[in-house]
């Protein structure tokens, strides 16, 4: 019994047939909607938990970089009640809504920043058969679904009345317009190593040989994604529409209270999305080179995300800020001729079978 | 769990639940005392002058058209990257063989995408893709 | 068609209350999308009427007023004006009170430069430079409370010499603070002066030509990045500066880049300046002997070379224990006329840049 409950933590897929096999009586609709619901409430608590580490992890992170210590008080270790106290914070806020605003797209817009957020997360495989839904377009329904950011942010920026907030708007428009480009052009290149969109069938492709050793080819098509990503969440050095010496507070200048959180979680969420797609696709997901029948396989995969978000944290405390037409032409000039370089040299390996012939020799081993 | 889109509009709902559940709760328990200067516009201290919702040229369009041409282009990209694995190793039907298979839609493909290249130093060149703050450049490319 | 396609300016206040602005400047910006066509800078709001009040105290009573002005370099400020009392009165300063007058100028001058150095950092968007020159400032500062008990407004210089005589330690620490600061400045090439995104940003942005840097009257690093080699303690040496060996770095081109390397290069000339004051420290007299009432009859400009420029004190006196006239030539005044001739056709993110660039103090400014 105790040896099943083990095998369930690194090999999920069995725990859905037991529960399949043991809830066959129920409709299907019915299964559809209480495993989706398990998966909500599953992934919920994890983006908030990891919402709340990667505050705390960025005060303490730019804390040290900056020969401080950061956030020390608040709990009694290193002040890792800190994201508490600040969500209790921000619940208590007042909420002003300025009179200028078009109210209805001003309430709108937290709300619709954070459904494309969390909606990314129906394919994300955080464990052995830990995933909501392995959809077979899934890399496709990703970077489609996160790109409905900028409707939001365009929302808000648009219905604030304020110009800083507008002119936020139109840059965060163009800026993540543009780096999609690159972004889904890197991610085909993938693709075609591995002939499929499911997240699942990267993992497996990628038991013994992650994408990203595929040197140089796919590890400079993990660069263009990773830059494009931090790019697409508006991270330094990136984050022009929130240019603070620039444009205040950008897009959200006017929010606060609760709205102002949902701002804050929809970006830091988007965050965890990044860094677990670039897990997934470039990275071996929960694979470990065969580690990750000791270790559970959520941890490994959650590792990795980890190492990733405290990368884009290490760039946001080290670069200064580009400017918007260095923005674009570093999208347009570079990243984009690149990615076409990266894609056709891809194209040629994989019809060559270079890609089968590589992952299954090692496999073989 | 496979392959199943109805958990997509599952999650849908519950995105919007959480945002909404978190701003009502919010409303039970935040003050609420608004005046005059609260509500006012931020404009870093003084009122703001004139309207915010104004036309203004944001030298966008060209990269629009460039953006657009390539996102069509990369839905192109995304059949042929499904399909070639499939095709580089058991090839097409009768006629071409799986050796030679891959090699064939590559080709194919690279002439797609040289295209498309050619496009875009064409684009390049014309300074579609320059972020121009020179206001007569910009009347003479666009005519207002 | 054009009728409905037209597009608009706007305008758009940048400040008082902005994170760029250094405290309370107001910039009214008429802006064309992205693109700052006009930019006029309002200022103001910090103002408090020294120099009337300056009228009004006597002449011991005024040093403390002086370091609230330029309140970075605090002691560059109350320098010009003992300089200017002793001239009128013709007093003689003992050879150890214009050694440590040095000492503090140059150190402040360091001080203030290294803090200007980390706001500009954050003006580009870069928060970590920010901390690390306040980091570095705070090792200064602690020199400064030794001497003078005070971390800002030090009221350290009289008039025929300083305050206290330095510590016996002094020396010591000091050696120590310009080693930490020689071994900084390369921490500080590897976060700013050689980033690509930082020399981009940089460049060939906010230009001055030679001429029209002249014609503003600009001074310090605004006028020797344009490429004049015109520094007032080479060209009109106070303090017997003419005994110093140092060099004026310049920049070529005049833009905000050639700004920031003079600024930095000025960091290292000023160490080898305190360096060598250190070794000129000799036992003495650090206070002359000077007159119990203090009362200059005469007329006059006193100029020095502050961190930000030529900070002049023109003082009229008629021989009563009062200035008759107090006037400053306060060297971010002078350089933020520039400004609106600067900001013109830039981009909204180079507003901060020029705006750091400049390097004024608000209560310089507005007095």
């Amino acid at each position: 019994m105790l040896l099943k409950l083990i095998g369930y933590i690194y090999n999920q897929n069995t725990l859905w047939e037991d529960l399949g096999r043991i809830l066959h009586f129920l409709p299907g609709w019915l299964k559809v909607f209480l495993a989706g619901g398990f998966a909500i409430v599953f992934i919920a608590a994890f983006l908030v938990i990891m919402v709340m580490f990667q505050t705390w992890l960025e005060r303490k992170e730019a804390g040290h970089i900056q020969s401080r210590h950061g956030p020390m008080r608040v709990g009694l270790w290193h002040g890792w009640a800190q994201p508490i106290a600040d969500t209790i914070k921000l619940l208590l806020k007042e909420d002003i809504t300025p009179k200028a605003c078009d109210l209805w797209v001003f309430r709108l817009a937290p709300i619709v920043v954070f459904i494309p957020a969390f909606m990314a997360y129906v394919c994300v495989p955080f464990g052995n058969g830990l995933i909501a839904s392995d959809l077979n377009l899934g890399v496709i329904y990703i970077l489609a679904i996160t790109s409905l950011v900028v409707t939001a942010i365009i929302m808000a920026g648009w219905s604030s009345g304020n110009k800083f907030a507008v002119m936020s708007a139109f840059r965060s428009a163009a800026q993540i317009v543009s780096y999609e480009i690159p972004m889904i052009i890197a991610i085909l290149s993938a693709v075609l190593a591995v002939g499929s969109f499911k997240m699942g069938d990267f993992v497996a492709a990628q038991q013994n040989f992650w994408l990203i050793l595929f040197f140089p080819v796919q590890t400079i098509a993990f660069l263009i994604y990773f830059i494009s990503a931090v790019a697409e969440t508006n991270r330094a050095p990136f984050d022009l529409p929130e240019a603070e010496s620039e444009l205040v507070a950008g897009y959200f200048t006017e929010y606060s209270g609760m709205k102002f959180a949902l701002f804050f979680l929809a970006e830091y969420t988007n965050m965890v999305t990044v860094s677990a797609v670039a897990t997934t696709i470039f990275l071996g997901g929960w694979t470990l080179f065969g580690l990750e029948n000791i270790i559970p396989p959520f941890f490994i995969f959650l590792g990795k995300v980890l190492f990733l978000l405290f990368v884009i944290i290490w760039f946001r405390w080290t670069f200064p800020r580009l400017r918007i037409d260095q923005l674009m032409n570093f999208c347009w000039k570079v990243l984009l001729p690149l990615s076409l370089i990266i894609l056709v040299l891809s194209g040629l390996l994989a019809s060559v079978n270079v890609y089968d012939r590589v992952f299954d020799l090692i496999n073989n081993i | 769990m496979e392959n199943n889109y109805n958990i997509v509009f599952l999650f849908m709902l519950a995105g919007a639940a959480m945002g909404l559940v978190g701003m009502g709760l919010a409303t039970l328990i935040r003050p609420h005392r608004p005046n005059e200067l609260k509500l006012d516009t931020y404009e870093c201290g003084p009122k703001t002058v004139g309207k915010t919702w104004i036309q203004y040229n944001f030298r966008f369009y060209t990269y629009v058209l460039v953006f657009l041409l390539f996102d069509i282009e990369a839905v192109y990209l995304i059949p042929w990257a499904q399909a070639f694995k499939h095709i580089a190793r058991h090839g097409i039907g009768d006629f071409i063989f799986p050796e030679m298979a891959g090699l064939f839609i590559f080709t194919e493909m690279l002439v797609f995408l040289l295209i498309l290249i050619i496009g875009l130093i064409y684009a390049w060149k014309k300074g579609a893709l320059e972020w121009t703050k020179d206001h007569r450049k910009i009347k003479r490319m666009t005519g207002f | 068609m054009s009728e409905i396609l037209k597009t608009e300016e706007f305008l758009m206040n940048m400040g008082p209350q902005h994170p760029a602005t250094h405290g309370v400047l107001r910039l009214v910006l008429t802006m064309n999308g992205e693109v700052v066509v006009r930019a006029i800078p309002h200022v103001g709001y910090l103002h408090r009427s020294t120099e009337k009040i300056l009228e009004n105290r006597e002449y011991i009573q005024i040093i403390p007023y002086l370091d609230r002005m330029d309140y970075l370099a605090a002691m560059c400020n109350e320098l010009p004006y003992v300089l200017a009392i002793e001239k009128l009165m013709e007093i003689d300063v003992p050879e150890r009170a214009q050694t440590i007058r040095i000492i503090v100028f140059e150190l402040n001058r360091i001080v203030s430069h290294v803090m200007w150095w980390g706001n500009f950092g954050l003006e580009l968007g870069a928060f970590t430079p920010m901390l690390y020159g306040f980091r570095e400032r705070e090792e200064g500062l602690n020199l400064f409370e030794y001497i003078s008990g005070q971390r800002m407004t030090y009221n350290y210089m009289r008039i025929g010499g300083v305050a206290r005589d330095l510590p016996d330690d002094f020396s010591e620490r000091t050696k120590n603070y310009l080693k930490i600061i020689k071994e900084k400045l390369k921490d500080y090439d590897g976060l700013l002066t050689e980033n690509i995104i930082f020399q981009q940003r940089t460049k060939n942005i906010g230009i001055i030509p030679r001429e029209t840097a002249i014609n503003y009257a600009l001074s310090g690093p605004m006028l020797r990045g344009s490429g004049v080699k015109w520094d007032i303690r080479k060209g009109e040496p106070y303090c017997s500066y003419e005994n110093y060996d140092f060099e004026i770095p310049t920049g070529e081109t005049g833009d905000v880049f050639d700004r920031y390397m003079v600024r930095y290069n000025e960091i290292i000339q000023s160490t080898r300046i305190v360096e060598q004051a250190l070794e000129k420290l000799k036992p003495g007299e650090f206070q002359a002997k000077v007159p119990k009432k203090i009362t200059p009859k005469g007329e006059i400009y006193f100029r020095v070379e502050t961190p930000r420029g030529e900070m002049g004190i023109y003082l009229v006196s008629n021989g009563t224990s009062k200035p008759y006239r107090f006037k400053v030539r306060a060297a971010s005044f002078c350089n933020l006329s520039i400004a609106e001739e600067v900001m013109k056709e830039c981009y909204m993110a180079d507003l901060p840049a020029i705006i750091g660039s400049i390097d004024f103090i608000l209560g310089d400014v507005d007095r």
